[in-house]
């Protein structure tokens, strides 16, 4: 029983992290159709400045925390000037391309800064546990949820009540027509990117206390978010969540009985497995027009 | 030659064509026309494959797999679109090339192995892809990038790369749009020339053009066939006049 | 009376166009196959085999040019995928692993199979799983092809670090046997260079004769509109499948080739740097032409040297590069040197042309 308990916690802890990152990535591609290849490395980035702030800077951790999420935010707008605003011309091709650049750059920026060996995140919660049911479930796990939804519902709701979040919906639905009826798409590309390095920043806050702070951290987790949306259906941001939730579980509850050495590849060949079988995913992306 | 039986085509909730049913002899030019949305051009996707549809075609006798592109090509049908479809990245050669006949030796196997034969079929088809590009008059432009083509040059393309698979029949969606009356006749005459042999189907909405080509004439409104037959007998047909007009005929008062 | 006949004038270039319309004067082909590419792939492998070795004074600079051979078999088979067939395939890197892990235990000390067998058996199992890959993703379109190879990639290395019998304790294995052809070892990096040129001079060949094929603009077809080009009658779907399989038949090559020769390989051997950075090497050597990898492998594995002193930068380098290239050269170098050349020849013609004006009079 506390197995379970334990590993459902952490199951649901890697899926809220999951829903995270995955939310910050479809949101970008919602609203500019942008594939953000660097978003792996905005979670690295979001660990590293976060360490930064505290370790170096000695700023009590939560402090730290809010002073990384400003600083993955303005590393968002600056990808979105030099990386996405001069492309826009330019087939998506050149776009994709860059954000591989870009990922390059903040890759090779973090290797000459904080150097290739692997740290690890303090966090005001340090190394507590809580009991739950007799399982000893780690107190960051319950910071990670408690954060993670809290994030998710706070995006939800701006997404359907404020002005901003309605015209990203009418910009992700329909481009052309969006602008048309003067939907200030440019300004919405600036947030998105903003946005989005920021969730990709709050995720990898979360779990690096957990996990240990390397050069590819946010490159694997990126990858299971992806997962994470294709399972959820991409066109829904709800569904990501659902796809987090479920991979995270299906990982941690699949894994820790059955498949215990090979319990990062579940989610994986779920995933595939799904593809498989509706290969546009549970969502069409395009339509042909002919 | 081609029976479309009970064809149908739904979109979400939404019916595009309603059981259409319509037979095109040997060597016959039928029209097809209709308002806006009244489903020509799902049609015609749906007997070439570009949609999945319910019902019945065959060709020559042979019964045709809907909603299978290449299966709709081996079969003999040819599609010409509204908006041309090239491929910028090639040349007006390679573009007609593609539909060649002779689909043997294409592959890898082609490439790195069986070259000799592969060259001879080669040979081959260059020639028969410069005679359909002669026949439509692109002739001097088979080397030149497709891209640099005009808008009207690309729709010559496609029909040359539709003619060069030896169709049995031809579909062509608004082939005169956009043209002016002189390049219209030459397009019709165009049309005449190449129909030894082949079946047209063809959407249009100018009623000369129409009526210099086609044999027969269906009209289709809201995805269902409301009236069939020579083009004077449609055009004078009155539901065809209310379903354009959209008023009873006592517009002529 | 009779009329004085005029030599007709040679004609120029361009106005050659309207004999071929008369048909059986000449047959008119695609330019592709006017073009000289064989010449140049043998121009290409003279050139290096005489140059290299005059460069590669010491040790390290003749591993990073044999270094650049293996990146440049992988980043044609990249190119095939990503290019041609315009796949988004992110496991070129997963299938140099896997042929480095597959060629090291055919060839191990207790197996002691020839080093062909063992590249001939990497490059079987990494068409296999392609094709196995191929299947089951057939009809995602681009960022769900992408989103399905990086988790293969990622599957693949969590297989090889828990898998000890094949791919080593910890996913690494050491004490690969050297490159061994006809009784003749390859121990010396220099030795390798020749067999590694060998190696790149077949694959380029093989390119060539894809390019010089009905394969190509079938290939491009199905990459560019997928259903017209089946409604023309191409086979789009096989086309691709076919092409991801050879693509990434070149990774496990290369992996293979680079096991034997470094005398180990791991997980981290091919990792996320070199994932991203075949797509850089293509991307910056241009990727409409398959010499771009290979120009793109020699920047790619140059840099560092040339920055040498600033090594540590290089990544920030690559990637202010890469974004440079994109804005001011979308075909990418190679596209530069075409542009060169097409700007050459414009001159030669247009100066003939004048020397034919002068000399009719």
């Amino acid at each position: 029983m506390e197995k379970f308990v334990a590993l459902l916690a952490s199951g649901i802890a890697l899926g809220a992290v999951l829903a995270v990152a995955a939310f910050g990535f479809l949101l970008l591609y919602k609203a500019t159709g942008v594939i953000n290849f660097a978003h792996g490395d905005l979670i690295t980035l979001g660990g590293y400045v976060a360490l930064w702030a505290i370790v170096d800077i000695g700023l009590p951790s939560v402090l730290g925390y809010l002073l990384a999420l400003v600083i993955m935010f303005g590393v968002g707008v600056l990808i979105e000037r030099i990386a996405y605003a001069p492309l826009r011309r330019r087939p998506p091709m050149s776009v994709v391309i860059a954000t591989l650049a870009a990922a390059i750059v903040i890759r090779g920026l973090i290797a000459v800064w904080q150097g290739s060996t692997p740290k690890s995140l303090p966090t005001p919660v340090g190394n507590r546990t809580v009991h739950i049911f007799g399982a000893p479930v780690s107190q960051q796990r319950i910071v990670i949820i408690v954060i993670s939804a809290i994030a998710v519902v706070a995006l939800l709701l701006a997404f359907q009540r404020t002005a901003f979040g309605r015209q990203l919906r009418a910009l992700a639905a329909d481009p052309e027509t969006a602008k048309l009826q003067g939907v200030r798409t440019r300004l919405i590309a600036v947030v998105a990117f903003g946005l989005s390095a920021l969730l990709a920043g709050l995720a990898g806050i979360l779990v690096s206390p957990l996990a240990s702070l390397d050069l590819d951290f946010g490159f694997s987790l990126m990858i299971s978010a992806f997962a994470a949306a294709v399972l959820g259906g991409f066109g829904s941001l709800g569904g990501v969540v659902l796809g987090a939730v479920v991979i995270g579980l299906v990982q941690q509850l699949l894994g820790g009985y059955v498949f215990t050495t090979y319990q990062t590849t579940l989610p994986f060949v779920l995933m595939l497995a799904v593809l498989a079988v509706r290969p546009q995913g549970l969502i069409v992306l395009k339509r042909s027009r002919l | 030659m081609l029976q479309a039986e009970q064809i149908s085509v739904s979109f979400g909730g939404v019916r595009a064509v309603s059981e259409v049913s319509l037979t095109l002899d040997t060597g016959e030019l039928l029209g097809l026309v209709g308002p806006n949305g009244s489903g020509k051009t799902t049609f015609l996707n749906a007997i070439c494959g570009v949609v999945e549809a319910q019902g019945q075609l065959t060709v020559d006798g042979a019964r045709v797999p809907l909603g299978r592109p290449r299966a709709a090509w081996r079969a003999g049908i040819a599609r010409v679109f509204q908006a041309p479809q090239t491929f910028e990245a090639l040349t007006c050669l390679e573009n007609v090339l593609l539909s060649s006949a002779d689909a043997k030796m294409r592959g890898v196997g082609g490439a790195w192995i069986a070259r000799p034969v592969m060259w001879t079929r080669e040979r081959r088809r260059w020639a028969r892809a410069m005679e359909a590009l002669d026949v439509v008059g692109l002739a001097p432009l088979a080397t030149s990038p497709a891209a640099m083509l005009s808008y009207g040059q690309r729709r010559l393309l496609e029909l040359a790369r539709a003619l060069a698979g030896d169709p049995k029949v031809l579909l062509l969606d608004e082939p005169s749009a956009g043209l002016n009356d002189p390049e219209t006749a030459a397009l019709a005459d165009l049309l005449r020339r190449v129909r030894e042999g082949l079946s047209l189907l063809l959407i249009d909405h100018k009623v000369d053009f129409l009526d210099m080509l086609c044999d027969r004439i269906v009209v289709l409104e809201l995805g269902v066939v409301i009236a069939e037959g020579t083009p004077q007998d449609v055009w004078r047909d009155k539901r065809v006049m209310s379903a354009y007009l959209g008023v009873p005929d006592d517009a002529a008062h | 009376m009779s009329e004085t006949t005029v030599e007709a004038p040679v004609p120029a270039a361009d106005e050659r166009d309207s004999r071929w319309t008369r048909l059986g004067r000449r047959t008119v082909r695609p330019p592709i196959y006017a073009e000289h590419q064989y010449l140049v792939v043998i121009g290409f492998v003279v050139l290096v085999a005489l140059v290299a070795p005059h460069i590669a004074t010491s040790r390290s600079k003749q591993f990073l040019i044999d270094l650049w051979l293996v990146y440049a078999i992988a980043g044609i088979g990249f190119y095939w995928v990503f290019a041609l067939a315009g796949r988004f395939a992110f496991c070129q890197t997963f299938m140099m692993t896997l042929g480095g892990f597959m060629s090291a235990w055919v060839t191990r000390s207790g197996h002691g199979k020839p080093f062909l067998l063992g590249v001939a058996s990497a490059i079987a199992i990494t068409s296999l799983l392609a094709f196995v890959v191929g299947i089951i993703a057939r009809r995602s379109q681009e960022l769900y092809f992408a989103i399905a190879t990086l988790a293969v990639t990622s599957i693949g290395a969590d297989v090889f670090n828990h898998w000890d019998a094949f791919s080593g304790r910890n996913g690494t294995v050491t004490n690969v046997a050297s490159p061994k052809l006809f009784g003749h070892a390859f121990l010396k990096d220099k030795q390798v260079f020749w067999l590694f040129l060998g190696a790149l001079t077949i694959v380029l060949l093989l390119a060539v004769l894809i390019e010089r094929s009905p394969f190509r603009r079938d290939a491009i077809a199905s990459r560019d509109n997928l259903l017209v080009a089946r409604l023309t009658g191409v086979a789009a779907g096989r086309h691709q499948l076919v092409l991801f399989i050879l693509g990434s038949a070149l990774g496990g090559l290369s992996g293979s080739m680079y096991a034997h020769w470094a005398g180990n390989v791991s997980t981290g051997t091919f990792g996320i740097d070199l994932a991203i950075g075949i797509f850089l090497m293509l991307f910056l050597g241009g990727v409409g032409s398959m010499w771009g990898p290979v120009l793109g492998a020699a920047f790619y594995v140059a840099i560092p040297q040339v920055l040498s002193n600033i090594q540590k930068y290089s990544s920030i380098v690559y990637g202010a590069l890469l974004l440079v290239v994109v804005m001011a050269l979308p075909r990418g170098l190679v596209g530069l040197a075409q542009d060169g050349s097409r700007v050459v020849k414009d001159q030669v013609r247009k100066a003939r042309r004048k020397d034919i004006v002068d000399v009719a009079g």
